[in-house]
């Protein structure tokens, strides 16, 4: 398995936000949903869009992509919605006191 | 020997005539939340879709009009928002029985030949004055067989678990700003479910009617067809002639299951005040077919691109459309196909006329997939301008990200040829006669797919549109 990264502090994603953050050169959006971290690839994979600055729906635990609407599972990075036709990438996450740490989980 | 086109006012007194409006309730002209609200609060919806309507009004107000761009069209721009009617009732709730509808509306349905259709042809039909269905039915021995047609208000409340399992997942409210603003209002359309394996073989209809002034109608449809069943659905589409601008923004999203085949007609033949912007898409999975028959005649603008995602081997889809645009008109027609997975098929065939100063524009997306092996794509736009006023655009994309496929295009663009008119007419035809052959000839492929009645009225209403093209 892929190394965890460190790649924000906790105090940088409160509840209800999100944050656009870097593995490895892939750009990973972090979501906070009632406390829960949760990282998945952050580029739409229908058209370039940062799914970070998408509508959360906190019950479903599901993003929309802020430019034409496809829906996101925030827990396994499945495409729910058209006009995506592919899943993005799922992180695994690790919290400590300060720092927020991803890993591929593929 | 010259053919010119003129001017000549179409004679569109079966469908421009108007009813008074005499309505349990109009919203006042332009958008809010307030409208939004009071819209849901009236036909008690759950807290999830005013929620879901609510989200859609904020995504219409931010996303810009699409003026320019690749999918963009300045005529948009004389659309004013602020002075259109978001919700009109005209009835208490959608009647199973004719006699039960108001008299003026079952006036306007009978001169318009429904209930007459339904008797003669139809598996089911339903009927939409403004913004919401005024008469819903279906034969018994379909809904027997567990097929599920009803107006979409009805729906939400008796098919509630269905209903948000699909809603919104082929459309989201974001995907363009006419989606949004239909999520925000949406009001009527159908709903229609076909079981695993049930053949509907006689076509359901929906007719949409708009008729007050500055009215926005917002129907919604929404469509499965299950596990290895069929269907044909219908819909017509006219309205009144006013002075000023009405808008219709349809969302229409279709789910055919593995194996299942379904075919979506539409005649629309709207007014020349409306704007006509409809999303249409459907997702076609495993070994499924999906074919939309689109006949565009009239409004202001369309802008209409009917879709097939195809997800599943072997699935198939095709569009069939035609579209005619007159004077002060523009028909922006096309279609787009989405290979997702292997041995899909698509097939789009385009073909549009203009006349008298009308533009018609061909923009159609073809996009394959990595892994869509074997993927055959065949598109052909034929364009038809009978005068020098008149205009055609063809903008074709194509993102092929897939070596193993095949995909051919051709587009012709052409006027009618002076030596087919003169080989017609040395045939003792008269030149106007000749020259409405040449069209309905022109659009027989679109035409013969039709169900009779319906080819009948539209070889009809071509020939009146066509009628004092030769000067």
């Amino acid at each position: 398995m892929a190394d965890f990264v460190a790649v924000a502090t906790r105090v940088a994603l409160p509840e209800g936000a999100t944050l656009a953050v870097q593995y490895a050169g892939d750009a990973v959006g972090l979501f906070n949903v009632r406390g829960t971290i949760y990282a998945i690839g952050n580029i739409c994979t229908h058209a370039y869009a940062e799914l970070h600055q998408g509508y959360v729906d906190d019950d479903d635990c599901t993003v929309d992509c802020p430019l034409h609407g496809a829906r996101f599972s925030l827990k396994n990075g499945a495409h729910f919605t058209l006009p995506a036709v592919r899943d993005v990438r799922v992180y695994h996450v690790k919290v400590d006191d300060e720092m927020i740490w991803i890993a591929p989980a593929d | 020997m010259s053919v010119d086109a003129n001017d000549l006012a179409f004679d569109y007194s079966k469908y421009g005539f108007r009813q008074e409006e005499n309505y349990v309730f109009k919203s006042g002209k332009g958008l809010s939340e307030a409208v939004v609200r009071e819209l849901s609060a009236m036909k008690g919806e759950p807290e999830w879709m005013l929620k879901r309507r609510l989200q859609a009004l904020d995504i219409f107000n931010k996303k810009p009009t699409p003026v320019d761009g690749a999918w963009g069209n300045p005529d948009l721009l004389d659309l004013n928002y602020e002075d259109i009617h978001y919700f009109v009732r005209a009835g208490d709730k959608p009647a199973t029985d004719w006699d039960a509808v108001p008299e003026e509306i079952k006036n306007t349905f009978e001169r318009l030949g429904i209930p007459e259709a339904e008797r003669k042809f139809l598996a089911g039909v339903g009927a939409q004055y403004e913004s919401e269905v005024v008469y819903h039915s279906l034969r018994e021995e379909w809904s027997k067989l567990g097929v599920i047609f009803l107006d979409t208000d009805t729906a939400l409340k008796e098919q509630p678990e269905m209903f948000k399992q699909y809603f919104g997942t082929v459309i989201p409210s974001a995907d363009n700003k006419y989606a949004a603003l239909n999520t925000a209002v949406w009001s009527g359309g159908s709903f229609v479910y076909v079981p695993k394996g049930v053949h509907v073989d006689i076509p359901l209809q929906a007719y949409f009617r708009i008729n007050a002034e500055n009215m926005g109608q917002f129907e919604r449809t929404l469509i499965i067809i299950d596990e290895g069943a069929s269907a044909h659905y219908i819909e017509g589409c006219t309205a009144p002639v006013y002075s000023t601008n009405s808008l219709h923004s349809a969302v229409v999203e279709i789910i055919v299951k593995k194996g299942g085949k379904f075919r979506y007609t539409t005649i629309q033949n709207w007014a020349n005040n409306i704007f006509n912007l409809v999303t249409k898409r459907a997702v076609a999975y495993e070994d499924a077919s999906m074919e939309w028959v689109d006949g565009n005649i009239g409004s202001r603008l369309t802008m209409k691109y009917p879709s097939v995602y195809l997800m599943g081997r072997g699935a198939r889809g095709e569009v069939l459309s035609v579209a005619y645009a007159g004077k002060g008109q523009h028909q922006d027609a096309g279609a787009k196909m989405v290979h997702n997975a292997p041995d899909t098929t698509s097939v789009i065939t385009n073909k549009s006329v203009s006349k008298g100063g009308g533009k018609t524009t061909y923009r159609g997306l073809v996009k394959v997939h990595p892994g869509a092996t074997g993927a055959k794509i065949n598109v052909n736009c034929d364009a038809l301008i009978l005068d020098d006023k008149s205009k055609s655009d063809t903008i074709p994309y194509i993102e092929v990200e897939e070596s193993k496929v095949t995909l051919a295009h051709e587009a012709t663009v052409g006027r009618i040829g002076e030596e087919q008119l003169f080989y017609l007419m040395s045939r003792g035809i008269s030149e106007a006669e000749a020259l409405s052959m040449i069209v309905l000839g022109f659009m027989e492929p679109f035409t013969r797919e039709l169900p009779m009645e319906y080819a009948v009225e539209l070889n009809r209403l071509i020939q009146l549109e066509m009628e004092g093209s030769v000067g």
